[in-house]
């Protein structure tokens, strides 16, 4: 029987190990794969999002945690497919062209996993022609990272990209702000990764 | 201070208005409204707050000077001395190591920081006099970065900015005098460097991140605007390595030599770190932010006087210059997260044990649990660097040799019982770049020697390698 309560709060504290021990443990007992996410890693991801959220939390154990449930989706990842599982959401997710930090990206990367959704990780240094790979592999959300002022005037050429289609372009990053959002036309900014997970929910209508 | 102001311009700032009457304010983020450092309150007046027309009655609203504009004629203003921008740094100028070379005339080296500009004059191989001061161009903003928006979004926009770190040189030239001068060198790193010459720094602020020239022809004081010194006197530039590794770090190496197995790390707002293995030199930079320096904590301050340099076991704390405590400077701040972990009042989190949002240091100094969580990630990108750079090369460090101003207050226990520094050992070698710059001041036939090697190191971009991002969330924790 797998131990999901033990399996959150593994999460929750960052403890890999203990997460890739819990993990193969039930993929040797042929767990439900829905069940490994729906009752253990998604509602760990949630609870430290919201805890961060309350500011009951801060950065560094957001980071912990979300390395820890990186580490248990890897394991499953493979087997998703397989499974059956619906998609609810597909997100594209890049650090613009010039820009090569990755820190904050991937966590909002994992934060958007561990609330269910499909992510396609474009990595760094994306031009709209990386995002527009994504879109034909079905992304209908484009999400756009920077962390130097100087490359943050990428983010307008991806929004003036997809105007006119169906993609919505969400941006973030450290000297980011609404303001910019606003000037450039995007179709939504958060400040922080758990903002990003509500953001794309609400842009998706699910209740936040 | 209590200040009387008449309108100028329509649109002009408050801060800008209080700059022209000789009342600068921090405007570390550039003014862009993001850091709240130059909070002034509102006396009497019309004002214009981020675009929301307000008339002041009570009097004493707080708002951001930047982002207000005085709209009545005339208008009244308190400044606190805390939203008041130093203009002196007199206390980092500091130069310790070998004793310079042996030259009867007197010569001049300076050490162009992106927060402090520090020089020094040798005579006969001493060191006669010493002087620093804040960088003028920190009104643009407190990093490279903004620096770098700020030079390349106009021809006007960077001659401003070189002329304001030329106005800060000549301020310490005229204090040290320079008249009787014959030569000067400066060091920077690359982006202070490229403005110092007037060179757009724009191809630095994105990828490659490639300087548009890493070495600087010599030039006359009066072609680089130092009017204080004498007009045709020679100006040398420590050449560059790469964008985010400076002349400030060749200086350093030529400085300090490193051995095989040896490595020079420059602790600031940009990490550098400079290794050498048996084979060749490699170097990198990581972006540690602005905490230890003050940027982002509002109990934070610059090492300078009336900070907190050191907080011990007890509660107690030492102050620079003695006088009241105004604010922590980074070495008290690794101090307080070392001597808070070892009695358990921080979990390995950084979280306050028994829970608590604050931790008081003063009645009226505090840092709140976020901003624990901001040093927390300044550590995490010095430990992270350290340690991906010496796994890349496969090669075991002997030695840390840790240069510039924050490092000479650092408590090197502390600062490894924290998990920044690895248990080695350690050495404070000062401020390398400016005893650097002072040495090609009195040695200029050694530019040929600094060109080479700035021309060596192999230069490692740590946000490329996977490791790194691995090493920076295991350096999120307190050991």
């Amino acid at each position: 029987m797998t131990d999901f309560g033990a399996l959150r709060t593994a999460i929750i504290k960052g403890k890999r190990n203990d997460v890739t021990a819990i993990v193969q443990a039930a993929l040797e007992e042929k767990e439900d794969i829905n069940r490994l996410l729906d009752e253990g890693m998604i509602p760990a991801m949630r609870e430290i999002g919201d805890k961060f959220s309350r500011n009951e939390a801060y950065v560094p154990e957001l980071l912990i945690a979300a390395r820890a449930m990186q580490t248990g989706l890897a394991l499953i990842e493979p087997l998703i497919a397989a499974s059956g599982r619906k998609s609810i959401g597909k997100i594209a997710i890049g650090t613009v062209k010039g820009d090569l930090h990755a820190i904050g990206k991937n966590l909002v990367a994992i934060m958007l996993k561990g609330a269910g959704y499909d992510v396609i990780d474009l990595g760094v240094n994306c031009d709209t022609a990386k995002y527009d790979n994504a879109v034909k592999q079905g992304a209908d959300i484009v999400a756009c990272s920077s962390l130097l002022t100087t490359t943050m005037p990428y983010m307008k050429e991806v929004v003036e990209h997809f105007k006119g289609t169906n993609v919505k372009v969400i941006i973030g990053g450290a000297p980011v702000t609404q303001a910019f959002a606003d000037e450039i036309g995007a179709d939504g900014y958060s400040e922080d990764a758990n903002g990003a997970v509500k953001l794309v929910d609400s842009l998706y209508h699910r209740a936040c | 201070m209590k200040l009387e102001l008449t309108r100028r311009e329509k649109t002009e700032s408050l801060a800008d208005l209080l700059e022209t009457q000789g009342s600068p304010l921090d405007l570390r983020c550039g003014g862009n409204g993001t850091c709240g450092r130059c909070r002034v309150q509102l006396l009497s007046g019309t004002y214009r707050i981020d675009g929301e027309e307000i008339s002041v009655s009570p009097p004493g609203i707080s708002a951001k000077a930047c982002r207000t504009v005085l709209t009545s004629e005339n208008g009244c203003v308190e400044v606190p001395e805390s939203s008041r921008r130093s203009v002196s740094g007199s206390i980092l100028a500091d130069w310790t190591g070998t004793p310079p070379p042996h030259i009867p005339e007197p010569v001049i080296g300076i050490d162009i920081g992106t927060t402090t500009v520090a020089a020094v004059k040798l005579v006969n191989g001493t060191i006669a006099a010493r002087a620093s001061a804040f960088n003028g161009q920190s009104r643009f903003g407190d990093n490279v970065i903004s620096r770098i928006v700020h030079a390349g979004s106009s021809p006007e926009a960077l001659e401003e900015e070189r002329k304001a770190v030329a106005d800060t040189i000549n301020e310490l030239l005229a204090e040290l005098d320079a008249s009787d001068c014959v030569r000067i060198a400066v060091a920077g790193n690359t982006v202070m460097s490229l403005l110092f010459h007037g060179i757009d720094p724009t191809p630095v602020g994105t990828m490659p991140f490639l300087p548009p020239t890493r070495c600087f022809p010599i030039r006359t004081a009066h072609d680089c605007g130092l009017l204080s010194a004498p007009p045709a006197i020679p100006v040398l530039t420590v050449p560059a390595i790469a964008g985010y590794v400076g002349g400030d770090l060749v200086a350093g190496i030529a400085r300090t030599n490193p051995q095989p197995g040896e490595m020079l790390v420059d602790i600031g707002t940009n990490c550098e770190i400079v290794f050498r293995t048996s084979e060749t030199i490699f170097c990198t930079a990581a972006a540690a932010g602005p905490a230890f320096e003050g940027g982002g904590i509002p109990c934070g301050s610059r090492a300078v006087e009336g900070a907190i340099d050191h907080f011990f076991p007890d509660g107690t704390f030492s102050v620079l210059g003695g006088g009241n405590a105004r604010g922590l400077c980074g070495s008290a701040m690794i101090d307080f997260l070392a001597v808070l972990r070892r009695k358990e009042q921080l979990n390995e989190f950084g979280r306050l044990q028994p829970e608590a949002e604050r931790f008081a240091f003063t009645d009226s100094l505090s840092i709140s649990e976020e901003e624990i969580s901001q040093l927390l990630k300044a550590k995490a990108a010095v430990a992270a660097g350290i340690r991906t750079l010496a796994d890349y090369c496969a090669t075991p460090v002997k030695r840390i040799l840790l240069a510039g101003g924050f490092a000479r207050y650092l408590d090197l226990a502390n600062a490894k019982a924290i998990g920044m520094l690895p248990d080695l050992d350690c050495r404070i070698v000062g401020n390398t770049s400016l005893a650097g710059a002072a040495e090609l001041a009195a040695k200029p036939e050694m530019l040929p020697e600094l060109e080479r090697l700035s021309a060596e190191p192999r230069e490692l971009p740590l946000n490329t390698l996977p490791e790194f991002e691995n090493n920076f969330i295991d350096g999120l924790m307190l050991p």
